[in-house]
């Protein structure tokens, strides 16, 4: 089924005449991309599907103060980076060990389809600094520009341009060794 | 027809559509049906400042009932099983101004028998 794609603009203005039928078509079409976001911060299911679901409780409250200075994408990702970011601070920190074991149970489950190599790029992202960790992930799982993470993480270009350069090399630095291969 | 499971370039499975679905009802049950249209929001906004207005109109008038005056018609005192009968107010405390100073007169026994 094709799903209808409207503009920022229509979709604020279907919220404000129909809150249902606007937040269902907003809903619709942001949660295929938040989803797999909110993935790489917590890596299980259950913790994501709660987490996308308080993202839209939460834009629902605040969409009345939302005043169309960033795109409706980088404000709902910025929603659902604070709510994973909130869970992570509540709950046991992962160690890279931690994230492979979860991502093979999920393999096993039918949930993550990825070979060795995959699953050892998630393990060595987990291994980096929180910024770079998301600055990487934005840019390589999620095809950001700078321009949206910037507005996303309230950072310069600049900086995250240099975060990521890091980040590159301490995932290839963390892949080459070989005591880390699964 | 077998549906096609999609992963995200992530390695993880995309949202499966009954699970979309529980999550989107689950946000709708926090959102109103409809709003109230904008050209019709001031009936709700002055029938609101109406409904405060009678409100604090009722807690005074509760707090500070009208005082009696001398212009006031007399209210009607009906005592039951008593000599006086109907009598009005001023009639009424005058008879029991009587009665205390008979009595403190040392009539006390005689007043009640």
């Amino acid at each position: 089924m094709n799903t209808l794609v409207l503009t920022d603009k229509a979709i604020i203005r279907l919220i404000k005449e129909n809150p249902n039928q606007g937040m269902r078509q907003l809903m619709t079409q942001y949660q295929d991309a938040l989803y797999p976001y909110i993935l790489t911060y917590v890596y299980t299911r259950q913790d994501a599907q709660d987490i996308l679901q308080t993202t839209f409780i939460k834009a629902w409250k605040s969409i009345a103060k939302f005043k169309q200075q960033s795109t409706l994408k980088t404000w709902l990702y910025t929603i659902a980076r604070n709510e994973s970011l909130t869970h992570l601070k509540k709950n046991k920190r992962y160690s890279a060990q931690d994230v492979t074991t979860l991502l093979q149970q999920e393999q096993a489950d039918g949930y993550f389809d990825g070979d060795s190599a995959l699953v050892q790029l998630h393990a060595a992202i987990y291994t980096l600094p929180q910024r770079q960790q998301e600055v990487f992930s934005m840019r390589y799982f999620h095809d950001m520009s700078y321009g949206e993470i910037a507005e996303i993480l309230h950072l310069s270009t600049g900086a995250l341009k240099a975060s990521y350069h890091h980040a590159r090399k301490k995932v290839e630095d963390y892949i080459r060794n070989s005591s880390h291969t699964i | 027809m077998n549906k096609k499971t999609t992963y995200h370039k992530s390695g993880f499975k995309t949202l499966e559509s009954s699970t979309a679905d529980d999550i989107q009802n689950a946000v709708l049950q926090h959102i109103p049906e409809k709003t109230i249209p904008s050209s019709q929001r001031w009936v709700v906004w002055v029938g609101g400042i109406a409904a405060s207005i009678l409100a604090i109109v009722a807690i005074y008038w509760t707090n500070n009932p009208t005082p009696y005056t001398e212009t006031d018609e007399v209210y009607i005192v009906e005592v039951e099983d008593s000599n006086f009968g109907e009598l009005s107010v001023e009639d009424y405390i005058y008879s029991l101004e009587e009665s205390v100073e008979y009595i403190a007169d040392g009539n006390e026994e005689e007043f009640y028998n």
